[in-house]
Order: structure tokens, then sequence, then C-alpha cells
């Protein structure tokens, strides 16, 4: 369903509030290998609406996902019901006045492409990996999704976009000597053309084979270089501390901070939505408010905080066109790029009198005080510039302003997922804590 | 919209010499957000659909829609068959031999949340939210949520069970000013229950315990980070039991060659004080269900007895695989997921010790309530994240600390706990997999661990 014909169908219906729907059809296509052995391949087809509905003040949402033709009537009238009886008051007061400039298709080229080929691919790098010594199992997916998304609103603006992404990620399990590790890689691409199958698979093996025989790092304080696919997590957290409505709520570390310098002068983060290569280009943003280039960081000082249009009423601003309703109408950024820096990576490890090669990490700092406990998943103990031993049961801990302060070097190598695109980073002065 | 009558058409269309099951469900929902005492979000959600496999050599081909027809079914059918032709390489080679089950439950909670007014949920929620605020409140967050959810599961060997799920919850975090800083605490309730599990005042009492442990954190400074003995609450307990070991035992990582407990049944992986269980069938329980995703009986899981690995927790697929017996554990988020081996309620069982749990510690940190967790099943090496901490000093409890995390490895994290006290509680949670969020229950008994790694500035 289009965004006009979304459109219509709100105008038919009649009704004395403001709406805004959304319809997003998905179709997401996987393949999972499993102990080295083919195991499931999957299609998931589906097709979703969501309506925010706005009556004397007051706003109702409904979702449906009913793969029937009454899911966006069931939707619109649920919404209206609820914005009635018990729609929430701490709202915004309208939808998107704002001329969409164009629609904007990022399609892949799926039709183009054929998935055995690429099934093809990743059956050979299995079997070329599993036979590597050292290496005891291999697990991969292989996906791709491609959604299309109409928006429309009571006020006449709409907009369509279509997108597509493919991922690889391959899992490799070393074992030697009653001993165990892991390498995980994973790369994106917008599809499966973009995708260097062996690369990732031996990446992971290279990285599984290498953290074996892992021993605690000592307790210390020291220097953390910060892979760029490690720092890309943790920049998708600091970016998550600049929305604006969990700074209005008291709830995140960035607080009282615009214009201040947060970071070391080498940080410099923008948002770019327009990015040519990049499956998140969007010209609009969930409320069908324009998205622009903006810096966010520029040398060290915090320029701006994300706003949607709920949390720019309440600071008095405008939408810097962040809204994402996936997660239930909050904020993020759309592309974003960390400057990298002149240095290879190796030049960084150079730098390192003492301290930790940070590999990989799950973990995110608390947003409301910014501390960062993060156990060291992947990572490798480093003296006078070079590898000692890689790492087990050994944490960096660090409050996220000063790790950003503490920044002395960025990488000339990114890494590039989800739409970030970041360098590695060398920090100092963080605590390590081992045996 | 759904019924059996799709799952009869279903078993006929399966080639022979294919395994194939299909899930079918319907789920309606509400979700109410309140904030600083004043309604930020309400919302009603609905979806319906299915999900099928059909199963040969090892190889599943899955497809889902929320387009429920016998065109659809057939669609998607054919393009299962047509995904599992690919040319793949190396399968594994057996085909689910399940249990086949007939059996209808219907919905049996006290107060079905779907016949509540949205009026006293959200009265609900707004006491919750005004319990929660003290004087050095800065912020609340107070959300109340329910789901229900009706399966139908069938296969094409005869298998039907049809049968409800319902998940209220409340959640509810404050955050206390410190000066510059601001702590918060968060706190949930929730079972596979209806609307009576918030009789008696249980949504204030938790807003009140909610805003009471924020405020013991003012003046909390961050631990220092190094080696100490610990002590866990029931919900760290919980947490660590979930995920320094039950990762680890989910079967789909052992046929992945991922998990540390590969071969590993009968052997000793504990000291003798640790028993660990995983029990789908306690009553009302977030993580309770009466069948798995693949129809078979929920069944209480010994994992680890007295030290010794006992069970993997099974789907079918792994069961058949490693030629032991299926016990229930195949859990899907929603019909569009395939099943994989998961926990459900996951707990240290309660040991004898009855001394001061404290005493002896020169220099440690007792935990309290779990922010998050993870582990990687192949290496060992797991976290987990408590909300707050106090140091020990000398066998005495002192000074709080905040955002306390610890670190460690499967194997070698069971023999280290010397203390199991004989009090019980379960805390109810969510466990993420391969993308798929399931609601889970945790917990156990105090226990303490020494020479722990503990994360901190």
């Amino acid at each position: 369903m289009d965004s006009d014909s979304l459109l219509r169908t709100i105008r038919s219906l009649g009704l004395d509030a403001d709406f805004e729907v959304t319809c997003t059809s998905a179709v997401n296509s996987g393949l999972k290998i499993a102990g080295g052995a083919f195991n499931i391949a999957l299609i998931n087809e589906t097709e979703a609406v969501g309506v925010r509905c706005i009556c004397h003040g007051r706003m109702g949402l409904a979702t449906a996902s009913l793969g029937s033709k009454d899911a966006l009537k069931i939707a619109i009238e649920s919404a209206y019901k609820l914005a009635k009886q018990a729609g929430a008051t701490d709202s915004q007061s309208g939808f998107s006045k704002m001329k969409i400039r164009d629609n904007q298709r990022r399609r892949g080229r799926m039709g183009q492409f054929k998935e055995e080929n690429t099934i093809k691919e990743v059956r050979d790098a299995v079997q070329s990996i599993s036979a590597l010594k050292k290496v005891y199992s291999v697990n991969a997916f292989l996906d791709h999704s491609s959604k299309k998304v109409s928006i429309a609103n009571s006020n006449g603006v709409v907009g369509d976009y279509e997108s597509t992404t493919a991922n690889i990620l391959a899992e490799i399990t070393a074992k030697y000597k009653g001993d165990q590790a892991s390498g995980i890689k994973i790369q994106e691409a917008r599809d499966y053309s973009g995708l260097d199958i062996p690369s990732t698979f031996k990446n992971a093996a290279d990285t599984a084979v290498s953290l074996l025989g892992s021993k605690q790092a000592p307790t210390f304080r020291g220097q953390v270089l910060i892979s760029p696919e490690a720092a890309n997590g943790l920049v998708g957290d600091f970016i998550a501390a600049m929305s604006g409505e969990e700074v209005y709520k008291h709830r995140s570390f960035l607080k009282d901070k615009l214009g201040d310098k947060i970071a070391s002068e080498l940080l410099n983060i923008t948002e770019d939505p327009s990015l040519p290569k990049s499956p998140y280009s969007r010209t609009f943003d969930d409320e069908l408010i324009p998205t622009a280039k903006k810096d966010l960081v520029s040398n060290g000082v915090l320029k701006t905080y994300l706003h949607n249009i709920y949390s720019a009423e309440k600071m008095g601003v405008r939408s810097t066109g962040n809204a994402f309703r996936t997660s239930g109408g909050f904020v993020g950024a759309t592309n974003l790029i960390i400057r990298r820096g002149e240095e290879t990576m190796q030049d960084l490890l150079g730098r390192i009198d003492e301290g930790i090669y940070l590999l990989d990490t799950e973990d995110s700092p608390n947003m409301s005080t910014g501390d960062l406990s993060a156990m060291v998943s992947a990572g490798y103990y480093i003296k006078k510039g070079k590898i000692m031993y890689p790492v087990k049961e050994t944490m960096i801990g660090i409050n996220m302003i000063d790790l950003m302060r503490n920044i002395s070097a960025l990488s000339k190598e990114v890494f590039e997922i989800s739409g970030i695109s970041t360098p590695a980073i060398l920090a100092k002065n963080v605590k390590i804590s081992g045996k | 919209m759904i019924d059996e009558d799709l799952i009869k058409f279903f078993a006929s269309s399966v080639k022979d010499g294919y395994y194939g099951d299909i899930r079918l469900s319907e789920r309606e929902g509400t979700f109410l957000s309140v904030e600083n005492g004043k309604v930020r979000r309400t919302a009603n959600v609905k979806d319906a659909g299915f999900g099928l496999r059909v199963i040969k050599n090892g190889v599943c081909g899955f497809v889902s829609s929320n387009n429920i027809s016998k065109k659809a079914i057939k669609a998607a059918l054919d393009a299962a068959y047509s995904k599992i032709r690919v040319d793949t390489g190396k399968t594994r080679g057996t085909t689910p031999n399940p249990e086949l089950n007939n059996v209808r439950l219907d919905p049996k909670w006290a107060k079905d949340t779907r016949s509540v007014d949205i009026a006293d949920k959200l009265r609900l929620t707004m006491d919750m939210d005004r319990a929660a605020i003290g004087k050095d409140t800065v912020a609340t967050v107070s959300d109340y949520r329910d789901l229900v959810t009706h399966w139908l599961i069938g296969n094409n060997l005869g298998a039907v069970v049809s049968f409800y799920e319902s998940h209220p919850q409340l959640g509810i975090a404050s955050f206390v000013k410190d000066g510059a800083t601001t702590h918060s605490i968060k706190k949930t309730l929730s079972g596979n229950c209806g609307f009576e599990l918030f009789d008696n005042n249980a949504n204030s009492e938790l807003g009140r315990a909610t805003k009471e442990e924020a405020e013991k954190l003012i003046g909390a400074k961050a631990a220092r980070g190094g080696k100490y003995d610990v002590v866990l609450d029931y919900a760290m307990t919980g947490v660590y039991t979930h995920e320094a070991f039950g990762h680890a035992s989910e079967a789909d990582a052992i046929l992945a060659k991922s998990s540390v407990l590969e071969n590993k049944l009968g052997k000793k992986v504990g000291n003798d004080i640790v028993t660990i269980v995983d029990d789908p069938t306690i009553k009302l329980a977030s993580g309770s269900f009466p069948f798995d995703q693949e129809g078979v009986a929920a069944k209480k899981r010994i994992i680890v007895d007295r030290g010794v690995l006992k069970e993997y927790l099974h789907t079918l697929e792994t069961a058949e695989t490693l030629g032991l017996t299926p016990n229930g554990a195949a859990r899907a988020m929603d019909y569009a997921s395939i099943p994989l081996s998961r926990m459900s309620n996951t707990f240290i069982a309660p040991g004898d010790f009855s001394d001061d749990i404290y005493e002896g510690i020169k220099c440690g940190i007792s935990l309290y309530g779990f922010q998050y967790g993870y582990v990687e099943t192949s290496s060992g090496k797991f976290m987990f994240k408590s909300q707050y901490g106090r140091m020990i000093h000398n066998g005495k409890l002192a000074e709080y600390v905040r955002d306390v995390a610890l670190t460690g490895t499967t194997l070698d994290i069971l023999n280290r706990i010397d203390a199991i006290t004989s009090d019980f509680k379960l805390d109810a949670g969510v466990c993420g997999k391969e993308g798929q969020w399931v609601p889970v229950t945790s917990g156990g008994p105090s226990i303490r661990i020494r020479g722990v790694v503990v994360g901190g500035q």
C-alpha cells in the first residue's frame, strides 16, 4: 500500500482527529550453517501497519500485522478509540507539515544477483575454513532483507522509500589442547554482491586461532586500543545519550553538555543521511521531517542533541529529523561518520606502553551515569607495543565522557555497519581489571 | 482466524518423506507508559500469522507469513521445499522424531487482561509511578504491558496442541539526583497469568521499593575494579546461573560445536553443593509454558545434579541428532521465528548454608539486582552486571557502590561457589538469542563465590 492510498484511507474515514500512518512490507530470507552443516533456510514475509492518532491533545498508538486489507482500518479505529479513552497527555501537539523533497529508493540488486551464487560462496568458504588447522567448528548466518515503507499524515504529507540490506556473519571456534576460543566477524552491504564472504570467514578464523591460550591480564591503569568493530557499538551508545528526550528527562549523561567540550579535539562525528552507498540513507525521518547533514561533535564539542517532534517541542527547538519509529517512537541517527585518523592500527599498537587491544565487547554504558564496565570478550594484553597474549576474565572500566576526553589517536582503518563508520580509538588512563 | 482446519490442510499437504510442522498464532496486547506522572504512551497491538517447517535429512526450510489462508500455506510449503533443494554441501542427515500430543487447553487465568478496562490499567500504572517518586527523584518511567497469545501447533504425523499464554508486566525505573550524577534502579513484576498478578497493591509496593533502593545509592561511587570474593542476591544468582551456565547447556550450541559443555554429560562441572534446574512447569512463572513450540510437553530439567552435568536443553532436532530424549525446550519468540533450544525458569537449588555468609570476607562485594548479562558459549566467557553493590569489609556490609559487573568462564565458575543459602526467589526478565526475545525467570538463593574479577574504575 503506497502513501497516497494511506492518505485516501485516513481522509475517507472522516474521524475528528489527526493521524499518521506507516505501512511496512518486508521480506527477509536467510541461511544458517551450524557446526559446519547446512541447517536452516528461511523466508519471512510480513506487512505491518502502525498508526498514531492525536485527538483533543491526546495520542493513541496502534499496530496491526494481520495480513488482511482490514488491518489498516482496524489499526486506525483502535488508535482513535485509545486516544479518546486513555490517550497520552505527554505527547507532541501535531504531525509534520513539512514538504518532502523527494521519495527515495535504495534498492539492492537482489533480482539481478542470484542467491544460489552467494550460497555457493558460503558453502566453499565453510569447506575451506573447516579444513584449517585448529578450526573446530564453523557457524554462519547469511541474511537478505528488503522493505518498503510508506508514510502519510492528516496534513497531506506523504513519503515512500524502499531499501535492502545483506549480511554475512561467520562465527568460527578454534580448539587446541583442550583450549577453545571463537572469532566472530560480520559484514553488511546493500545486497549479496557487496559481501566479501571468503575474507569474512578467513578473518573470523584468524581471530579465533589468535585467541587460543588466553590468560587474565593484570590489574592496572593503562591504554586501550578499541578496534573499529568494538568502537562501532560504543559510538552507538554515545549517540543514544544525545537523544533529546533522554536529555530533557534527566536520563542521559550528556544532559547540560550542549556546547561543552565532551571529548578530545580529535573526535568529530557527522551525520550524513544522504550517503549514496548506504542502505540506510533517507530524505525524511519516520515522522516525515526532512533529514539533513550535520555535525554532532566537532573538535570534541557537542554541537546538537537529536530530536524528534516531541523532544523538539519540549526543548523549544526544531526537530532535527531524527525520529525512528522502530523502537516505539524514539530517536536515532541515519549514517554516522567518525572522522578517521592518519595512523594505521599497527602504528597505534606501537604507541601502547602497557594496555589492552579490545577486539570485541557487547557491553553498554549506564546511560544516566555514563559508567562503562565492559568485559573484554576478545582482546589482547599489550606491552611495549607488542601483543603479549589473548586475555580472558578481564574488564575495562571508565566513564564514557572520560573515555572520549582521553582519546589520543584514531586509526586510518574504519569499519562500517548499521550506517555507522568508525575508526579504531586509542584512549589512555583506562582501568583494566584482571588478576 | 486460526483454526485446526488449517493444520489438517497443512498435514495433508506435506510430501512423503518429509517431517513438517506448523505454528499459528494470534496475539493481542496493550502497552502503557507513564513518565514523571504523565501518560507518555498508550498503544494496542494485534498480530496473527503462521510459520511452517519441512525437514529432511537434517535440513530445514522455514517460511512464515501473516497472510493466513490455505493458499498462503501451500505457497509457503512450496517455497520451503525449494529452499532446501539448494545445493549447500554437508548436511546433518537426521529427521525429528516428535512426541504426538493431542491436547487443547483453554485460557485459565482468573482475570483476562483483554477484558480489563484500559482506565484500570492506566490507574495501576499511575499509582505505581506515584509511589516511586521521592524528594530526590528527578525522573520515573513506569510501564504496563500485557500480551495474550493463542498458539496452535501441529505436524504431519497427527499431533495438535492448542494453548494460551498471557504475560502481564509492570516495569518501573526511578532516577535520583546525586550532585552531577543520576542513579537509577529498575524493577519488574511479570508472570504467565492474568491481571490478578497485580492484586494486593503489588504495583504500589513495586514503585515504593524501587524508590527506596534508588535513594540508597545517593553518595555511591563507582566500584574499584579488581579480584574479590562476592556474595550474590537471588536476582544475581539467577542471572549468573542463566548466563554462566544455562546458555552453554542449550543443545543447539552443542550441535553447532560451540559450547564448552560439549562431551561433558555425566562429568563433574562444579562443586557438590551446586544443583541447577530449568523448570517450565512452575505455576504462573513468566518463563513457564504447557507445551514447547514443537508440541512437546514441558518438563522439569535437572541440568546439574550435585556438581555433575546431567542434561542439555533440547529441540526435537538436537535430541534426535545426539541420540537423547526430547525435553520440551524448543521456544520461539513468535510465529515468524524458528524454535531454538532455550531456557525457561532457571535457578540454583537452595542449599543449607545458615551461617553469616559475609563472615571471613576481608574485602569483598555483595551484589544486588541485575541489569543484563551475556555469554560466549564457545569459550565460556561471560559477563553480568548488577544494579548496585555494597562493599564488604572484614565480614561486614559497608558502603554502596554502583554498576558492579562480574566476569568469568563457565567451566571455572561453579567450582568457586562455596556457600548456598536456603532461601529462594525468582526474578522475571527476558532472554535474547539469535534476535529472538522470550520471557524467562531466573533466581535461587544467595551464593558466595571466591576470587571473581569485578569491573570498575
